[in-house]
């Protein structure tokens, strides 16, 4: 329980606590307009304290780091199983100093210790994520208006997650809290591969729903036609092709120079051939006629033949040769025409050749293959290593679906199976709300219809007003308070500042004062409530008119009382 | 023309090219054939080449005085 909350500040009116209830009542001035807010009298802030000793997050917008507060000691004194210890906290500027029993301690370690103590929050427990936490338990026994705390029974502030409160719920009620936890690690593990899911089709099929399997046969087809462009990109018949029409025309050109190195020679072979032609045409008989002359002269016992013998062969003889040098010359022509045939031919060959290879046409088909070889591969490779994955996504998703809703089954099962906790939730609830408004109330535990996880729903009888949903938590936080004590989770003492009466009637407020009085004196707890001054008055005035006794707070009203007036806060500031 | 004179030298005179004409008939050869050998001879001895004409009339020559025959295109000596 909280025994004392003290400061440092000279204006800081300290609160003094005894077991069971303890109203704190914030008065309203007579001068005070029915429209002014009394949000400086300091209830608020009195929650907040006990919230700025126990938080680990520094708020330099908080009340606590005004300019007239910051430096001041804050300090509560708490008390458990007959031990006391006293927290402290110093605002300043840049970090707060946080002290238990005059050591200084980090929030963090402090919380540890707390979560212990007054939940039996061990550190394997609150470690996993989503998990449950200190802060969480804690928000629940000491509401804040601010956050909106007093807008559901199950959250404790309208920015909690949905898990959080499932699994908060679940570890002071008694349910396996376990179950929502894993429940959000699925979740957010869905979500996840949903993300994925949405990534890769929007980066894959923009056409239709996911298909793996269009893809593994996308992946097939690849498999071959890179196989293929392969082969053939390696495989030398393309360099091999290239070098081979180079070889050709190599030999080509080389083989046209042979030919017309030959037809050069043949070229003067004819051209003398046609000068031995012309010096036969030239021996001319006239020549002839003097040589015999001459060897009559000389050897005139030996002129064997007579001149028309001599003409004769020597006409044979020039003819001889004639016809000799003829056939040598058409042969030569012959040759001649041959090779130019040849040439013609091969020069045909060899242009197509070196148009080939000018064009570059092999190396271009080299270069258009291995650049869709290139593409080719580029796609497969992206395709093996998406489709496993795209793959595990699939099943992954299917997966944790199934196991969203089994643990979703699983509990609703825990809940029906742990009666103990389920039928005592129920009925405190519907006790406490048939106390405040004859009819019992209806506190619903299960399984959620979609995949939420655990579904609390509470229901009482009463207006449609802001009252009735303020009672709902009144209710609710009482429930909690049994089960927690009931599951040793609880820090001792419930907190509620006046906004818990917010539209409630004097008859309800009376009775849930009673109720709590009733509830404290039973279980030996500390139950700290602020209210206006004039919330008290209402209860008067519904006796005065029922003439039945209510609920007299007399006894049970803080001696240090705040009110609306400039001094009149927590603080004894006006700020 | 067939005797060596002061401007014609012995290679050059028929009587000349006529022996040397007989040296080259080992054998019967057809007249472009002695020609042709008769023109490398003459070339490998570094002696000037001659005309065909010039070749015609030693081959006269030489059937004149009965030294060669022709037979059947081919020129033969006339002991062979």
């Amino acid at each position: 329980m909280i025994i004392e909350l003290t400061s440092n500040l000279g204006t800081f009116k300290t609160l003094k606590f005894k077991s069971g209830l303890n109203i704190l009542v914030a008065e309203r001035h007579e001068t005070s307009g029915a429209k002014e807010t009394r949000n400086g009298t300091g209830k608020t802030s009195f929650v907040e304290l006990v919230h700025y000793l126990l938080s680990d997050k520094r708020n330099a917008d908080d009340d606590f780091h005004k300019p007239e507060i910051i430096g001041s000691d804050f300090c509560g004194k708490f008390s458990d199983n007959g031990s006391h210890f006293l927290v402290c906290k110093k605002s300043s500027a840049n970090t707060d100093v946080l002290k238990k029993d005059g050591k200084e301690i980090t929030p963090k370690n402090l919380r540890k210790e707390l979560g212990l103590r007054w939940f039996d929050l061990s550190d394997e427990d609150s470690a996993p994520t989503y998990g449950p936490k200190f802060g969480a338990l804690i928000a629940y026994f000491v509401r804040k208006e601010r956050n909106g705390g007093f807008a559901s029974p199950i959250m404790n502030s309208t920015s909690q997650q949905g898990w959080d409160s499932q699994v908060s719920l679940s570890y002071l009620l008694g349910f396996d809290w376990r179950l929502p936890q894993k429940l959000q690690v699925k979740k957010d593990e869905k979500k996840d591969a949903d993300t994925l899911a949405k990534m890769i089709r929007s980066g894959y099929l923009t056409d239709g729903a996911l298909d793996v399997n269009k893809m593994q046969s996308r992946l097939d087809l690849l498999d071959t036609e890179v196989d293929a462009k392969r082969k053939e990109v390696t495989s030398t018949s393309v360099l091999d092709g290239y070098r081979r029409h180079e070889v050709i025309a190599n030999d080509l050109t080389g083989r046209i120079r042979d030919l017309n190195e030959a037809n050069l020679e043949d070229l003067d072979l004819v051209e003398s051939i046609d000068l031995a032609l012309r010096e036969v045409e030239d021996a001319s008989v006239a020549d002839l006629k003097s040589m015999y002359e001459q060897v009559g002269i000389f050897f005139s016992d030996q002129v064997k033949k007579r001149f028309e013998q001599v003409e004769t062969f020597h006409k044979q003889v020039a003819r001889n040769r004639e016809a000799h040098l003829k056939r040598e010359r058409k042969n030569a022509a012959e040759r001649l025409a041959s090779r130019k045939k040849e040439i013609n031919e091969l020069q045909i060959g060899l242009s197509d050749k070196l148009a080939l290879l000018r064009s570059g046409m092999a190396i271009e088909r080299l270069t258009f293959l291995q650049s869709d070889l290139n593409r080719l591969e580029a796609e497969q490779t992206d395709l093996r290593q998406q489709l496993p994955r795209f793959r595990n996504v699939e099943e992954d998703r299917k997966r944790l679906g199934r196991e969203i809703n089994d643990l979703v089954d699983l509990i609703g099962q825990d809940v029906l199976e742990r009666e103990g906790p389920r039928k005592a939730a129920v009925q405190i609830f519907a006790e406490t709300s048939q106390f405040l408004y004859d009819e019992p109330g209806q506190l619903i535990v299960g399984k959620s219809s979609g995949v939420a996880g655990l579904s609390i729903e509470t229901d009482i009888v009463g207006k449609k007003s802001g009252g009735k949903n303020h009672m709902q938590v009144f209710c609710f936080d009482w429930l909690l308070v049994e089960a927690a004590i009931k599951n040793d989770r609880f820090p001792g003492f419930l907190i509620h500042d006046s906004h818990i009466f917010d539209g409630v009637d004097g008859r309800q407020i009376g009775l849930a004062l009673s109720l709590a009085k009733a509830k404290c004196e039973k279980l030996g707890i500390q139950y700290v409530v602020a209210m206006n001054s004039d919330d008290l008055q209402k209860i008067k005035s519904e006796e005065e008119v029922s003439g039945e006794a209510i609920f007299d707070p007399t006894d049970f009203i803080m001696e240090t009382r705040l009110s609306d007036e400039p001094n009149g806060g927590l603080f004894g500031i006006k700020f | 023309m067939l005797m060596p004179t002061k401007h014609i030298k012995t290679e050059n005179a028929l009587i000349g090219v006529g022996a040397e004409l007989l040296a080259l008939l080992d054998m019967s050869k057809t007249a472009s054939r002695l020609f042709h050998d008769l023109q490398e001879e003459r070339r490998r001895n570094e002696i000037t080449t001659i005309h065909f004409d010039w070749f015609l009339l030693a081959v006269d020559f030489l059937f004149t005085i009965g030294a060669i025959r022709f037979e059947s295109g081919l020129i033969k000596k006339m002991n062979q």
